[in-house]
């Protein structure tokens, strides 16, 4: 596959329309499922999938092939939307601080999030409301963390992927992921408590990640 | 701590594959006994699950056909890059992707410089005062053992500048340097002194 793209994208400089053709064909979908994850709005998506794939073209020349073709073009689509979101402003952004957790009222650590979907299929949530508030839930989360999420959920990403996608150090990426899920699993929760379905307990916090990361030699 | 404390925060990387063998088989074997455990993995599963059929479904909602095209027609209707700005993104590129490697050679360089200028009777100073070691085993091709405190043991040439390798014993140690003998400071060159 990789190999594939790079062939594709040499023949592309020399000008071979078909082959950049195929490269649009091949990633559109996945382009445009990191587009609206990020942006949430169906007809700005399409544009910044759009615009992605002629910036690609525009700046073919400067690909060195060094990263995966992948990598360097969802490199540009994140960039695109972050960039799209700060000009716009309409985003509901919690930039979630990475050495915050989210404390219950009680003071005890929010619990991650449960979902009665594997445990209990009689409750199971219809696809649309989950469709709608995983869709409010990853928009409440901050661009960056929302970034590594999709990356990593919904492409399949490497955490030395990310890094190079978002230009971060690796460990940032698994702090932000961690957050993401977290926050994310806590929205998730939130609209559980409001239906009625029952919490698990809490767990998990990134110090002890940290500990068992030292633990464990990793 | 108990093991559900210490291997339950592995579960994030375990679920993205990115632990070591050994660390994916503890948490393996804890998974075993630990409903709870067990449970939280199921969870980040679920929510890795369900963004992706949110996004599958969106995807599959969207009419794609004519995005191609439409991105196919920008393209023809796209001025092409300038070349200064060409050449100034890809070189920014190379200088950020090659980044480590210029780091270590300017590092190695920088170290090489050092190590030559303050060694005690450095072999720069040596061959500007006409000490510099005589080489009459290299000149008849064979290798010399490390007799006295400068010793050629080799020779080489490359893109047209002649170098010279040579091993220094100190303290039972033996350094070997690589010299360019065209910038010798009293512009000496190979020929002249050995």
């Amino acid at each position: 596959m990789d190999t594939d793209d790079l062939k594709l994208v040499r023949r592309a400089r020399r000008g071979d329309e078909g082959a950049f053709r195929m490269l649009v064909e091949r990633y559109k979908h996945r382009v445009y499922a990191i587009a609206y994850g990020m942006v949430r709005n169906r007809d700005t998506a399409l544009d910044i999938s759009q615009e992605a794939f002629l910036k690609v073209h525009r700046y073919l020349d400067t690909f060195q092939g060094n990263s995966s073709f992948y990598t360097w073009l969802y490199r540009l689509v994140v960039n695109l939307t972050i960039d799209h979101l700060r000009k716009e402003h309409r985003h509901e952004s919690l930039d979630y601080d990475d050495t915050t957790l989210r404390r219950e009222p009680d003071g005890a650590e929010a619990e991650i999030v449960p979902s009665g979907l594997r445990q209990n299929p009689a409750k199971t949530l219809e696809r649309k409301e989950i469709a709608a508030r995983l869709n409010q839930v990853i928009g409440s989360l901050s661009e960056k963390h929302r970034a590594v999420l999709l990356l990593r959920e919904v492409e399949g990403l490497s955490y030395e992927e990310m890094a190079r996608v978002l230009r971060i150090h690796k460990g940032t990426v698994m702090s932000r992921l961690f957050h993401a899920r977290r926050y994310a699993q806590q929205a998730l929760q939130q609209y559980l408590r409001e239906r009625g379905e029952p919490i698990p307990e809490p767990k998990e916090t990134e110090e002890a990640a940290v500990r068992a990361d030292s633990a464990t030699g990793a | 701590m108990s093991p559900c404390e210490n291997l339950h925060p592995l579960l994030n990387r375990y679920h993205d594959g990115e632990l070591s063998r050994r660390q994916r088989a503890r948490v393996e074997s804890h998974l075993a006994v630990c409903p709870q455990c067990a449970a939280e993995l199921a969870r980040i599963r679920e929510l890795g699950q369900g963004l992706r059929q949110f996004l599958s479904d969106e995807c599959a909602a969207v009419d794609f056909s004519g995005f191609t095209e439409r991105v196919m027609q920008g393209i023809s209707r796209q001025e092409p890059l300038p070349l200064a700005a060409r050449v100034r993104l890809w070189l920014g590129e190379a200088l950020r992707v090659y980044r480590p490697v210029w780091l270590a050679s300017v590092a190695a360089a920088t170290a090489a410089v050092l190590l030559i200028a303050l060694w005690p009777g450095a072999p720069a100073n040596g061959l500007s005062e006409g000490k510099t070691p005589t080489a009459p085993a290299v000149a008849n091709g064979e290798t010399p053992q490390p007799e006295g405190p400068q010793v050629i043991i080799d020779r080489m040439e490359y893109a047209g500048e002649r170098s010279m390798i040579f091993s220094v014993s100190r303290n039972n140690t033996t350094v070997i340097w690589l010299y360019d003998m065209n910038r010798l400071p009293d512009g000496k060159s190979e020929g002249d002194d050995l």
